[in-house]
C-alpha cells in the first residue's frame, strides 16, 4: 500500500473533522443522561453484588452471581465510564464528579498515572516504537522491528499471565517505566510530578484498592469474609481479562501498523489521522457489547476523536469508513472473534526469531 | 444570621456521623468522597434534579420587569442559611446536559425571605450571553435549579449617616433589596437614590421607588439617553453635601468606574464608599502596573497538545477566555472566581490575579483560569 501525499491526506483530515463537527454538535443533555445511566447501572450492580455475595450460603448460585455483577461494575466502571470519563469526553457538563479531573475508578491504578501516560503518550505517539510504551507495554515482541530475545519464546505465558492480571499491569506502568523501584533513573523524563509524589500516588491507590476488596468487605462480612475475598478476587480477574483482551484488540490485531520515531517527524494533522487509523482496529457487534468494551470496539474512532462522547462512535464509524474507502486508506475491522485469532497468531507469531536472527543464533 | 436553635442535637450528631463515615470510609470504599455522591446517579434515576451536597432551589414563579430584566421567584431548600441586603449568591442551571453557574444579587429583601421563605433574582438577560436567555426561555415554576450560600461585602453598614444610592440599569437590584428591607430606618428619610436607566423602557421597580419616595427617601430616576452620562453635576444637584454621605454604588463597570472617580475625590472618608461590580472588574492595561514580559505572549496547553500566541498590545483576556478561543473546553463556573471550578496546574510562567492584583510568581502553582491573564509564556497542564 502507498501512502498518500501530504495534500490527499490534509483533505482527508479535512473531512475527518467534519466527521467531529457533526457529531459535537449533537453532544449534549442524552449524553449527560446516558453517562449518569451508566453510572447508576454500575452503582446499583456493585451494591447487589456487595449484598448477594454473603448470600452464598444460602445457594452458591447466588453467590456466582453475585461475582458476575461484581465484575459486570468493574467492566463498566472501568471502560465505558472511567476510561471515557477520563479522556475528557464529559467535561463540558461541569458536573463536580463526573469529569476527567475527579474521576478516580475501581482499579489498582492511580487515575492520574494512567492519564499521564494514556492520554497523553499512548494517544499522541500511538504505535510509535520507543514512544508508545502501550505497544507491547515494555515486555512483548509484536513486530519484527524489535530484535528477538530468548524470553520473547514465551511471551504468549507472559501475556495469560498479564491479561490475568492485568491491573497490575496498569498501575505498575509509569512506575516502571521511570525506574522508580529499580533499574537506572531515565535520563530523560518528562514526569510532571516527583518521583516521590509518584511513589506516593502509587501505594495510595494500591493500598486503598487492596484494603476494599481484600480487607475491609471480607471483614465486614466476617463468618462468610473467605467466600467474600475468593469472589472479590475472581470479579477482579473477570476484569481484567476482559479489559486487556478487548485492548488488546485494539492495537495488536493482524495488520495494525507500526511506526518509527522518524516516520513521525513534521507529522501534519491528517497524517496524525492516517496513523492513527494504521495503527488501531474495530471489533463489529451490538450495543451492549459496544458498551461493555466502553466503546474501544470502536477503537480507531477513539484514537481519531478522543475526547468525543464514546457513544457516538458507531454511528461515526461508518461516516469514517466511508472516507477512508473514498482515500483508499486501509480500516481495519472484523468480528470479536476473528480479530482476537489474529491477536494470538501475532503473540505467537513474534515469539519466535525471524530467519535472519535464527540464522545467527545457529 | 440563622438561627441555631434549630439546629437539633440529634442532626449534629448526624453530621458528625456523617462526615466521619465519608471522610474516612466513602474514598476507600467508592472512590467518592461521600457516601452521597456515590449513590448520586442512583437517586437521580427517580429524582433526576436531585444532586448531593448542593442546595436545591423550586422555582416558584417568574415575571417580567421590562423588555430585557426577568425576575426569579425561588424557594431554597432547608440548606440554604439566609442573606444580609446587598448580598449575591450564584445560581447554576442545568442547561443541554452542562450545569452552569452564574452570580447574581438577590434583589428582595432579607425579610421577605423570613416570611415567604422566597428569594428573588433580577436578572438582566444579555442577547449574546450563554446562560440568561436561557434561564428567560425555559425556566418556569416548578424547574429545579442550584444556589450556593449568600456571600459579598456590599452590605449596609451600622453607619448612622445618611446615605446615596447610586445605581445603573440591573445594578438596581442588590440596592432593592436594602432599601425594601429598611423603609423605617433613621437614615431612611435623609437619604437619597439616583437610579440610571437609558429610557423609560428600561426602567426598574417603578412602583416600588414611588413606595420608597412616600416613606421618605429622595429618589431620582435619570434617563441617561436624554440627561447624558453620570456626572458630578449630576450628583451634587439630586444630592446636596454627598460629600457627608455614605455611598453605594452598583451598575454597569464604566458607571461605577465614573462615580468612584467622582466620589473619591470628594468624599472625606473612603471607607464610607462602597461599590459592586456586576461581574469582574472590567480588565484593563491600566490595571496592571507593569509592562509585559514579552511583546508576544505565548500560551502552551501541554495536556491537549496545543499551542496559542498572541501580541500583548491587544486588551487582556484571561486564560479562560483564551482557552476558549482555541476550542478547548475547561471545567469553568462563574467565570468571576468565587466558584474555584477552572483551578488549573500553572506549570510555569507569570500571570496577573484580576482579582487580587498580583503577579503570580513563574513558579508551578494552582490557579484560577477565570482570573489569570497571562503576562509572558505560560504552560498550563490543559
Amino acid at each position: 500500500m502507498k501512502k498518500p501525499n501530504i495534500e490527499t491526506l490534509e483533505k482527508f483530515g479535512a473531512a475527518l473533522e467534519d466527521v467531529r463537527a457533526e457529531s459535537m454538535a449533537k453532544v449534549g443533555e442524552s449524553d449527560a443522561r446516558h453517562i449518569r445511566r451508566m453510572i447508576a447501572i454500575q452503582r446499583s450492580s456493585e451494591i447487589a453484588a456487595r449484598i448477594l455475595m454473603v448470600m452464598g450460603f444460602v445457594s452458591p448460585l447466588l453467590w456466582v452471581l453475585a461475582v458476575l455483577l461484581l465484575g459486570l461494575a468493574k467492566i463498566l466502571d472501568n471502560m465505558e465510564i472511567g476510561h471515557n470519563v477520563m479522556h475528557g469526553q464529559y467535561d463540558w457538563m461541569n458536573d463536580p464528579n463526573i469529569n476527567s479531573r475527579k474521576f478516580e475508578w475501581d482499579i489498582l491504578g492511580d487515575a492520574g498515572s494512567w492519564k499521564r501516560y494514556h492520554n497523553h503518550e499512548h494517544h499522541t505517539y500511538t504505535n510509535v516504537l520507543g514512544k508508545d510504551r502501550d505497544f507491547g507495554y515494555g515486555t512483548f515482541r509484536l513486530s519484527d522491528d524489535l530484535e528477538w530475545r530468548p524470553k520473547n519464546r514465551f511471551q504468549i505465558f507472559h501475556y495469560l499471565g498479564l491479561s490475568t492480571f492485568f491491573e497490575i499491569g496498569i498501575a505498575y506502568h509509569e512506575v516502571a517505566a521511570e525506574r522508580i523501584f529499580k533499574g537506572k533513573k531515565r535520563k530523560e523524563s518528562a514526569l510532571p510530578i516527583s518521583r516521590k509524589q509518584l511513589k506516593a500516588d502509587f501505594f495510595n491507590k494500591a493500598k486503598r484498592q487492596l484494603m476494599k476488596d481484600y480487607v475491609i468487605f471480607p471483614l465486614l462480612c466476617w463468618p462468610v469474609a473467605l467466600q467474600v475475598l475468593a469472589g472479590n478476587a475472581i470479579a477482579n480477574i473477570i476484569r481484567n481479562l476482559w479489559t486487556s483482551t478487548i485492548i488488546f484488540c485494539g492495537h495488536f490485531t493482524e495488520d495494525v501498523h507500526t511506526f518509527t520515531e522518524e516516520e513521525i517527524k513534521g507529522e501534519t494533522q491528517g497524517q496524525w489521522y492516517y496513523r492513527q487509523i494504521l495503527g488501531s482496529s474495530n471489533l463489529e457487534g451490538g450495543k451492549l457489547f459496544h458498551i461493555l468494551t466502553g466503546h474501544l470496539s470502536c477503537q480507531v474512532e477513539h484514537h481519531l476523536f478522543p475526547d468525543v462522547p464514546a457513544r457516538h462512535y458507531p454511528e461515526m464509524a461508518e461516516k469514517v469508513q466511508k472516507i477512508c474507502k473514498e482515500y483508499g486508506v486501509p480500516y481495519n475491522t472484523g468480528t470479536f472473534f476473528k480479530q482476537y485469532k489474529t491477536v494470538v497468531q501475532r503473540v505467537w507469531k513474534y515469539s519466535f526469531p525471524t530467519e535472519a536472527e535464527a540464522r545467527v543464533l545457529a | 444570621m440563622y438561627s441555631t436553635n434549630q439546629v437539633s442535637k440529634f442532626s449534629a450528631f448526624k453530621a458528625f456521623v456523617g462526615n466521619k463515615t465519608d471522610n474516612l470510609l466513602a474514598p476507600t470504599l467508592t472512590n467518592m468522597d461521600s457516601f452521597g455522591a456515590y449513590l448520586e446517579p442512583i437517586i437521580q434515576v427517580f429524582k433526576p434534579s436531585w444532586r448531593h451536597g448542593v442546595i436545591s432551589a423550586a422555582v416558584v414563579a417568574t415575571r417580567k420587569e421590562n423588555q430585557k430584566v426577568i425576575t426569579l421567584s425561588l424557594r431554597p431548600d432547608a440548606k440554604w442559611q439566609t442573606f444580609e441586603a446587598g448580598q449575591f449568591i450564584q445560581i447554576t442551571v442545568e442547561k443541554n446536559g452542562s450545569l452552569m453557574t452564574r452570580t447574581f444579587s438577590i434583589s428582595s429583601a432579607p425579610s421577605h425571605f423570613e416570611e415567604s421563605k422566597l428569594i428573588e433574582l433580577s436578572i438582566r438577560v444579555l442577547d449574546d450571553g450563554l446562560v440568561t436567555p436561557w434561564i428567560a426561555e425555559n425556566l418556569s415554576a416548578g424547574d429545579t435549579v442550584y444556589l450556593s450560600q449568600a456571600s459579598g461585602d456590599f452590605k449596609l453598614t451600622s453607619s448612622r449617616k445618611p446615605k446615596l444610592f447610586i445605581a445603573g440599569g440591573s445594578g438596581i437590584t442588590p440596592i432593592r433589596s436594602m432599601l425594601n428591607e429598611n423603609p423605617g430606618a433613621n437614615w431612611f428619610k435623609d437619604s437619597t437614590l439616583i437610579f440610571y436607566v437609558n429610557n423609560a423602557e428600561e426602567m426598574l421597580f417603578a412602583n416600588e421607588i414611588e413606595n420608597y419616595e412616600a416613606d421618605g427617601l429622595n429618589c431620582h430616576v435619570v434617563y441617561s439617553d436624554e440627561q447624558g452620562f453620570i456626572s458630578e453635576t449630576h450628583i451634587r444637584e439630586k444630592c446636596p453635601g454627598f460629600e457627608n454621605f455614605e455611598s453605594y454604588v452598583c451598575g454597569p463597570p464604566k458607571m461605577i468606574e465614573a462615580a468612584l472617580s467622582i466620589l473619591n475625590e470628594h468624599v472625606q472618608n473612603t471607607a464610607d464608599i462602597h461599590h459592586e461590580y456586576f461581574g469582574t472588574a472590567p480588565l484593563s492595561k491600566a490595571d496592571m502596573d507593569t509592562d509585559f514580559d514579552d511583546e508576544f505572549i505565548q500560551v502552551d496547553y501541554l495536556t491537549s497538545n496545543k499551542q496559542v500566541q498572541f501580541n500583548a498590545d491587544g486588551l487582556p483576556q484571561t486564560l479562560l477566555d483564551i482557552a476558549e478561543q482555541e476550542g478547548l473546553t475547561p471545567v469553568s463556573g462563574c467565570r468571576i472566581g468565587v466558584c474555584h471550578q477552572c483551578i488549573c496546574k500553572k506549570k510555569q510562567g507569570r500571570v496577573f490575579n484580576t482579582k487580587t492584583k498580583q503577579y503570580s510568581d513563574t513558579g508551578a502553582e494552582e490557579i484560577q483560569l477565570c482570573l489569570s491573564v497571562p503576562v509572558g509564556h505560560v504552560e498550563l497542564e490543559l
